[in-house]
């Protein structure tokens, strides 16, 4: 027999087999879900990662992961494997395509130990309390000044230290800019403020390494996947425009102004509380994140071609005119 | 408790349809059966369509998994038979 007659008799007989129902769908299980077929189910849900992880096999963890939770990449994968591809080649594949289907940032760590301890997230808090994080980001640190910060030293490094006064100006000021949280100059310079003083309310902004290193990460599931993304989608996104902001402020004498003027507004309004034995949460609330009335209109005219125009404000305007 | 006997549940079970999965379909598809290879690649097929496969396989061999683990768990039920051998109803 040659082989053009014994690749025919393959043929005839792979023909053969798939015009059986049960053959058929025995071979599409393993064709797309071969881990199913090979292992005991019960042992491949309950196998901890973290088994993987201490014997070395970074491709089980790999697929596993991306069974549970990415039911395509997993195909493609197996695929892959298939294919002749190398291990570590598919391994990179897996972590590549599910960090750009969720933002998780898989290739920062070693792979293994991404999967093994939970889902990794991304953490972007300010380390006032690091030379290094203060010296990389200049902007940030002019704006936590401008709030009435401190820096301080600490014996050969300078710290910023922000006093109960300091993070009350920026919690009212940062407030105050949720009015207008649709204008996207407005929202840049909350965000900005938002990062220096951790109070954006999304955990990757608002907290350092270190701090989210002391939680219960989430697990690979396909539920805290999704929540996980939405976070770090929501951080992302806060974190450039908290960049535009600090550019804003940096380069626009007429935003620079507006917000001091807020910022003093806010000191005086800090001091009067204080002496009147009131607290500030007693007057901020969802309901009224401005109860002081702490204007931005003039912001709208600040930067040409930047802002987008709030009607509301133009109608202000014109009634005025 | 139903009246369904043998007979009539074999006849029930054995009018089932088999399954059709998107996956198997393009399983035949992709089949290039004088080639020697046995299981296709799946590059070149819709990202989205391996996506919906490959969920609808995985759900397929979890919900036969789970049926096959309850039947195993089926508590005995008494049967209404008379056994001759023992006399008994």
């Amino acid at each position: 027999m040659n082989i053009e007659e014994y690749l025919n008799i393959v043929g005839n007989l792979s023909l053969a087999v798939m015009d059986d129902p049960t053959a058929l769908l025995a071979l599409t299980v393993a064709w797309l879900d071969p881990l199913s077929v090979i292992e005991d189910l019960d042992d491949l849900v309950e196998t901890d990662l973290t088994d993987f992880y201490h014997s070395g096999d970074d491709m089980g963890a790999a697929l596993r992961v991306s069974r549970d939770c990415f039911p395509g990449i997993y195909a493609e994968a197996i695929s892959q494997i298939r294919d002749g591809v190398e291990y570590q080649q598919t391994s990179e594949f897996i972590s590549s395509e599910i960090t750009n289907l969720t933002g998780i940032p898989i290739d920062e760590y070693e792979e293994p130990a991404a999967y093994a301890y939970g889902i990794p997230m991304p953490y972007y808090g300010a380390e006032w309390d690091e030379s290094d994080f203060i010296e990389s980001n200049p902007l940030l640190t002019k704006l936590a000044l401008l709030l009435g910060a401190t820096c301080e030293q600490v014996y050969l490094s300078e710290v910023i230290d922000f006093s109960k006064q300091s993070y009350e100006i920026a919690q009212i000021v940062y407030a105050s800019l949720w009015e207008h949280y649709d204008n996207p100059v407005h929202r840049s310079i909350l965000w900005a403020i938002g990062h220096a003083t951790s109070q954006t309310g999304n955990s990757s902004v608002d907290y350092t390494y270190l701090e989210g290193s002391e939680w219960q990460p989430l697990s690979w599931t396909s539920d805290e996947v999704d929540y996980a993304s939405v976070i770090i989608r929501e951080a992302e996104q806060i974190m450039s425009e908290s960049y535009d902001g600090l550019l804003h402020i940096e380069n626009s004498p007429h935003i620079r102004q507006t917000l001091i003027d807020n910022i003093e507004e806010a000191k005086r309004i800090v001091d009067r509380l204080e002496k009147e034995g009131q607290k500030l949460n007693d007057y901020i609330n969802e309901q009224n994140k401005n109860p002081f009335g702490l204007r931005w209109d003039d912001l709208h005219a600040g930067v040409v071609g930047d802002t987008a125009t709030d009607p509301e404000c133009i109608q202000l305007r014109m009634d005025v005119a | 408790m139903t009246d369904l006997t043998r007979s009539p549940l074999f006849k029930v079970l054995s009018e089932v349809k088999p399954l059709e999965l998107e996956g198997a379909e393009a399983f035949k598809q992709a089949q290039r059966p004088h080639t020697g290879e046995f299981f296709p690649s799946v590059q070149g097929i819709d990202k989205q369509k391996v996506l919906r496969m490959a969920i609808e396989v995985k759900e397929y061999t979890a919900r036969c998994w789970k049926g096959t683990k309850r039947l195993q768990d089926l508590n005995p039920i008494p049967a209404n038979v008379y056994i001759p051998e023992f006399g008994i109803l």
